[in-house]
């Protein structure tokens, strides 16, 4: 056992480590993988804003597009005299609404009667039309035949009424930070900055496309209603990294002291559980704990018959450790075993002599649920007994609620014990999950009445109080009753007054020292 | 006859202008392909195949009204674009009588011309020859392609000045 305790801190260590590089692992993952679901999240919301770019430059070319074919079919239409002033005002007007409209003429045949707009004495008659469509439109790409100055224009003539547009106007990427352009019929008609090289639509499936090698980014958007037009709009992915690379790099940072921040959390955290469990061990194994004893007294004669044990944990540093705090974590590292016989073991040296000399005399020891499924606790037990001379019914033992959940073993080693002559009592009743029913399953001779229902008495209607229905229950059961916790006078009237026989609590003493309890029994005499 | 014509339009195209002209009268005779009309853009003229089941009656060189309706058309269309000649051929299949044949495509011809006269297309513009089965476009060997081999031609040629055509 000994040779166990020398390995712990070695053990200690090596688990320390383990969950650090476990903590590291884990904080490494979260950290790769919220980066990469950032860096996901920005190429998507990037591919995103550049479809909708081609998305929006394609629908604002086609409307108007579509909205120039309106302008000439209603213009064929009108029953109105050619060139008369109604006519030409018409044109003007519908001409000046429009950014990419140049001009508007009416023709008869090949000579422009009369329109609007720049193109007054020039007329361009471009010796082949790019494509006639079958509904009439006679369409004539940009090219030098169509060129003004140095704008090479789009012609679209329907029946007597041509216009004359600047594709220019068609591509409006101002506030654009991206390359653009506009095909129709696999031509390309406008792009946007003029000089931009971009891949034709053609070569492109629709959609989003990645072109690794040239690291970018394509967008192909494409729509037939008057012709078939394609928008290409591009961005260079390098252009995504620079966008998204601060917030990445503030996101990293951050990151990284959040998990330095958490590995030194867990670091801090395990190494003071572990190095907390280890002093604790070691304080069993060196028989650093002490025992207190709390008087349980007579209700109605107000004579102490006996008390109950509580182990005392005095680091080193003076702290004086609740057991609420340890007595979790020598459960947890497997030591409560040795800190029960410890407890047991003080107690016979520490009141062997006045339980030998006082039969009616007893100490209560608790008992943690892993006392009762160690094998070995009830050999002990008697050998500590047996080498003190003492009988069985000196030490009175308690278990709580919560040791009693489903276990035969446990069933088993109570039994055993009452067997011996020691008295069972249960502790914090009413303050776990178990039953009536099940508590009758079990031997026991003594119910503890928690000190939250004797709490009760003094501050609420006590009748209405659960304490009455445990009381009644205790009786039903044929169980003596501890009730725990009493402070005052009025509590121990009201206890003694419903068949409560035996109390503790701050109104008879605190917890005291052998020595202190030693006298405080002696003064009861 | 093509060079007579030109000298006879007192304002030909200048040759810069002739693809223009041809691409946008070639646009307004399109309501013309709905019906049934063949309708072609070639490079110095545009061709029109007009079929025969439905503007004649069967051996018979008389228009039929729905014939009449698209000539109607077809001659508006003609006056708002006066600078071409417009040769005018019939052709027929090859059964029967090649020298009936050779008169019912010369008169078939000639009514189309007609027509188009009588609305008004001056007929130092128009040309009609009747040219039998001498040029089928399809084999005779069906009923199906007689039918189409039965048809009159039009051959809209621009007047363009100081060229060379040959016709």
């Amino acid at each position: 056992m000994s040779k166990a305790g020398r390995q712990k801190p070695a053990r200690s260590k090596r688990l320390i480590l383990r969950v650090l590089v476990n903590s590291i692992l884990g904080a490494l993952c979260l950290f790769f993988l919220l980066g990469w679901y950032l860096w996901h999240q920005s190429i998507v919301a990037e591919e995103q804003r550049l479809a909708t770019v081609a998305e929006r430059l394609g629908l604002e070319a086609e409307s108007a597009i579509l909205d120039i074919r309106g302008l000439l079919e209603r213009l064929n239409r009108a029953d109105i005299e050619p060139c008369s002033d109604l006519h030409i005002q018409w044109m003007q007007q519908e001409a000046i609404a429009r950014p990419y409209i140049r001009s508007i003429g009416y023709w008869r045949a090949i000579k422009r009667q009369c329109g609007a707009g720049f193109v007054q004495g020039a007329i361009l008659t471009p010796p082949e039309a790019s494509r006639i469509y079958d509904n009439g439109v006679i369409a004539w790409w940009p090219s030098p035949e169509t060129a003004v100055g140095d704008v090479e224009l789009f012609l679209m003539r329907f029946g007597d009424h041509d216009v004359a547009i600047d594709p220019r106007l068609l591509l409006d990427t101002t506030a654009l930070d991206q390359q653009a352009g506009l095909w129709v019929e696999n031509l390309l008609l406008v792009s946007s900055p003029t000089e931009a090289l971009l891949p034709e639509p053609s070569t492109l499936e629709p959609g989003l496309t990645i072109d690794s090698d040239r690291q970018l980014i394509v967008s192909r958007f494409s729509l037939n209603t008057v012709f078939p037009m394609d928008v290409v709009a591009v961005q260079p992915s390098g252009q995504l990294v620079e966008r998204y690379l601060p917030s990445l790099i503030t996101a990293a940072v951050l990151g990284i002291l959040l998990i330095v921040l958490w590995v030194l959390a867990v670091f801090r955290v395990s190494q003071r559980q572990l190095s907390f469990s280890a002093e604790l061990t070691n304080a069993i194994k060196n028989g650093n704990i002490t025992v207190a004893y709390q008087p349980i007294v007579d209700l109605s004669t107000g004579r102490c018959h006996g008390a109950e044990a509580l182990a005392r944990w005095q680091r080193e540093d003076g702290e004086i450790i609740s057991p609420d705090l340890f007595i979790p974590v020598a459960e947890k590292s497997n030591s409560i075993h040795k800190l029960t016989l410890l407890v047991i073991k003080r107690v016979v040296e520490e009141m062997g002599q006045l339980l030998a000399t006082h039969d009616q005399f007893s100490i209560n020891i608790n008992l943690s649920a892993q006392d009762l499924e160690h094998p070995l606790i009830a050999l002990e037990l008697k050998h500590i007994l047996d080498s003190a001379k003492l009988p069985a019914s000196a030490i009175k033992f308690e278990i709580t609620e919560r040791a009693l959940v489903n276990h035969e073993d446990s069933r088993k080693l109570i039994s055993k014990l009452r067997r011996r002559g020691h008295q069972m009592a249960i502790d914090d009743f009413g303050t776990g999950y178990s039953s009536l029913s099940y508590l009758e399953t079990f031997e026991l001779d003594t119910l503890k009445l928690d000190k939250a229902f004797v709490d009760a008495i003094e501050t609420h209607a006590v009748t209405s109080s659960v304490i009455v229905h445990i009381i009644e229950m205790a009786k039903s059961l044929e169980l003596d009753m501890v009730a725990e916790g009493i402070e005052s006078a009025h509590q121990v009237q009201w206890l003694a007054n419903n068949g409560v026989q035996r109390g503790q609590g701050y109104y008879y003493s605190k917890p005291l020292t052998a020595a202190e309890f030693l006298k405080y029994h002696a003064k009861q005499r | 006859m093509l060079a007579k014509a030109v000298s006879q339009e007192p304002e030909p195209l200048t040759p810069p202008t002739v693809g223009f002209y041809l691409d946008v009268q070639n646009a307004s005779l399109l309501p013309l392909a709905q019906h049934g009309l063949q309708l072609t853009r070639l490079k110095d003229h545009i061709h029109l195949i007009i079929p025969g089941a439905a503007t004649f009656d069967t051996n018979s060189a008389s228009l039929t009204p729905a014939a009449q309706e698209v000539l109607d058309l077809l001659s508006s269309l003609l006056l708002d674009y006066d600078k071409t000649l417009i040769a005018i051929s019939g052709h027929s299949d090859s059964l029967g009588d090649p020298n009936y044949n050779q008169r019912l495509s010369e008169q078939r011809a000639d009514a189309v011309g007609q027509y188009l006269n009588n609305k008004g297309v001056l007929p130092r513009r128009l040309v009609i020859l009747g040219l039998g089965s001498s040029l089928p476009l399809v084999d005779n060997d069906s009923p199906e392609n007689r039918a189409i081999n039965r048809r009159v031609e039009l051959e809209l040629w621009p007047l363009v000045s100081n060229t060379v055509q040959n016709n």
